[in-house]
């Protein structure tokens, strides 16, 4: 058994700590969670977002931000964000004992980056520790 | 003057691609795998979901630049964005699984256009753990429209890997007496 029937069953309690976020921080398309391999945990959206693309996506850039930080002598736990023209994409480390996953924040480009910084922390916490 | 080679090692999950550049890499390989959660798919405890990284210096200044692709085709974007600028690709099949040909396919056409502009060679692991034969691999090819170089390799051995770096950078020299230096 490879877990997932696990984590999908369970998926829906991440959702309060998700909604939470989203309404935080009104400007957010969405968010998606994933684990750290690439597949789909849960998702939230307001909007349409391509969420196993999103998952994919998520899983690279955070091994590889964190393989850059090892580069350097530092140690993971870290955050990915990314400015576009047209919005904002953060990423988070979502370190659950046995189920490393990521957290996916989309939103717009007029989202405050600290309150989407600190919001996004705090769900976090609310997951590990709900 | 020194030139890089940009290179990348691709196939299924688990076909040793990791394996292939720690046995050859210079320093120890960037690595960034991350828990597999898909053991339906294979049984490994870990699955590259960026890349790995490896280096060869030659004789003469040449570097070898080494990436290996996740093998999981969610991650095809990666496969992309790294064959911008690489001039060449090993891939590493794995003849214990159910249908080694039908892996090999995807991989085959996900990277056809850098085999058509530069070169490809084809490792195939755990050659007598399954039926499929080093004829069979050449027959698909041909059927395929594809000339490309078959081996079977151990991924574990230094050796066997710098076989076939050393097949690719033949095909990339060969083709550039032709065409000139694809990426100077």
């Amino acid at each position: 058994m490879d877990g997932s029937t696990d984590m999908h069953a369970s998926a829906e309690r991440f959702h309060p700590a998700l909604d939470a976020l989203l309404a935080a921080v009104p400007a957010l398309t969405g968010v998606v969670l994933s684990r750290s391999d690439g597949f789909e945990v849960t998702s939230r959206t307001r909007a349409e977002v391509p969420v196993s693309r999103l998952s994919a996506l998520s899983s690279s850039m955070m091994a590889l931000s964190q393989a850059a930080l090892r580069e350097v002598g530092m140690s993971g736990g870290g955050s990915v964000l990314v400015e576009g023209q047209d919005g904002k994409l953060l990423l988070l480390e979502v370190p659950l004992y046995g189920h490393p996953m990521v957290l996916a924040a989309v939103g717009s480009a007029d989202i405050v980056t600290g309150t989407l910084l600190w919001a996004a922390r705090d769900c976090v916490r609310q997951m590990i520790n709900p | 003057m020194p030139r890089e080679y940009k290179l990348l090692f691709a196939g299924a999950m688990g076909a040793g691609k990791t394996t292939a550049i720690a046995a050859i890499s210079d320093h120890a390989p960037i690595r960034t795998e991350a828990v597999n959660s898909d053991r339906v798919q294979h049984s490994k405890e870990l699955t590259t979901v960026g890349f790995d990284y490896g280096e060869i210096a030659l004789d003469g200044g040449d570097r070898l630049r080494l990436y290996g692709m996740p093998g999981q085709d969610r991650f095809d974007f990666m496969w992309k964005v790294a064959s911008e600028g690489a001039l060449g690709v090993v891939l590493l099949a794995d003849n214990s699984r159910p249908d080694p040909l039908a892996d090999l396919a995807l991989y085959v056409e996900s990277f056809r256009a850098l085999a058509e502009r530069s070169s490809m060679v084809i490792g195939i692991g755990r050659a007598e753990a399954g039926p499929t034969s080093l004829d069979d691999y050449a027959a698909w090819l041909d059927r395929h429209g594809l000339s490309v170089p078959v081996f079977t390799v151990d991924v574990r051995q230094r050796e066997d890997v710098l076989l076939l770096l050393d097949v690719l950078l033949n095909q990339i020299e060969a083709r550039e007496m032709l065409t000139g230096p694809a990426n100077a």
